[in-house]
């Protein structure tokens, strides 16, 4: 659970530096430094979803890392305290 | 180019055609307008960082 | 359109429930400066933006406001979770569990129901983005409310992270109205 909740910080944190520089981004379109920078998070977050989703389950529908079973409906969900 | 004090906006899509560029503060502000001032960039905290803090740009933490 | 991340924005894990803290948060859930508020402000106004970057801006900010109504929602969940109704009863806080038990419903913090009157949608876009500053603006001073109400990290950090978000998006909100007003200018002399 601890290995699984550290992964997920890391996804959130590399994530949220593309949220951030997306609505910067937004504003200043031909910025290369914020490109740059946002192609860098781009790469680690795609790593560690990857990592992620292969051995706790899909964080999208874009995913289907069991083609077995529909894994999307496993709990924890967002909102719950174990997740 | 992002020059010192200025931001460049495209006219059409991909970052082509005619360049406006957008100063910092308008160098002629009109009465009866608001103006905030664009930001340029500056530095970028790590993304833990810029998770706990809110933001990425440690000049925008408030 | 939109797609959903099987996760939240910012890590909610608060671990001492608080109903009196949940009714006080209730506020940026259907509240007048809350995130349900800022989205469909943000969502419905993008209509009328006039140039690309403004319509990526309205577009963006209103879906992270989704992503943030989400947060509040975690948050209120789960400072009910595990609370009695005699503890409601003892803490003076049962008037919603009246009407909704534990769930999370769309009111403010005195159970006011959201209402679409907290927002305007504007063909004018200097109308429009001005009331979004003032929007910012009112959601930071909420959270500056609530953060000196909580005492709980596990229930502060969420509420700073929120606040700083609103400091940023009223930054973009002052650079989308920088562009339509150069936009607005240009367009006089064509």
């Amino acid at each position: 659970m601890d290995e699984r909740n550290t992964l997920l910080e890391q996804i959130m944190a590399y994530e949220f530096v593309l949220i951030d520089l997306q609505l910067y981004l937004d504003t200043h379109p031909a910025d290369k430094n914020a490109l740059r920078d946002y192609k860098m998070a781009l790469d680690h977050s795609e790593n560690l979803r990857r990592q992620y989703q292969a051995k706790y389950g899909p964080l999208s529908i874009r995913s289907l890392p069991d083609p077995n079973c529909w894994q999307w409906v496993n709990d924890p969900w967002p909102w719950n305290k174990e997740a | 180019m992002d020059n010192l004090n200025l931001v460049t906006i495209y006219t059409e899509n991909n970052c082509k055609g005619e360049a406006i560029v957008i100063p910092v503060m308008p160098i002629r502000p009109q009465l009866a307008r608001a103006y905030i001032p664009y930001q340029l960039y500056g530095k970028i905290l790590s993304p833990q960082e810029a998770l706990k803090k809110g933001t990425v740009f440690s000049e925008l933490v408030r | 359109m939109w797609f959903y991340e099987k996760r939240t924005e910012y890590p909610v894990r608060i671990k001492r429930p608080d109903p009196r803290m949940a009714m006080n948060i209730l506020t940026q859930y259907g509240g007048p400066n809350g995130e349900l508020a800022a989205s469909l402000r943000y969502l419905s106004q993008r209509f009328s933006m006039p140039t690309k970057e403004t319509k990526a801006i309205l577009n963006d900010i209103g879906t992270e406001e989704l992503a943030h109504l989400e947060i509040i929602g975690t948050m209120v969940h789960q400072l009910m979770d595990g609370v009695s109704p005699e503890e409601l009863k003892k803490l003076h806080v049962d008037t919603l569990y009246a009407v909704h038990g534990k769930a999370v419903y769309p009111s403010d913090s005195n159970g006011i129901p959201f209402t679409a009157a907290y927002i305007e949608s504007m063909q004018d876009p200097i109308a429009n983005l001005n009331e979004d500053l003032a929007a910012e603006e009112k959601a930071r001073a909420t959270y500056d409310y609530l953060i000196r109400l909580a005492d709980d990290p596990d229930v502060i950090d969420p509420l700073k992270f929120l606040r700083e978000r609103e400091v940023v998006h009223y930054q973009r909100f002052g650079e989308a109205l920088r562009l339509v007003q150069e936009e607005m200018s240009r367009k006089k002399y064509y």
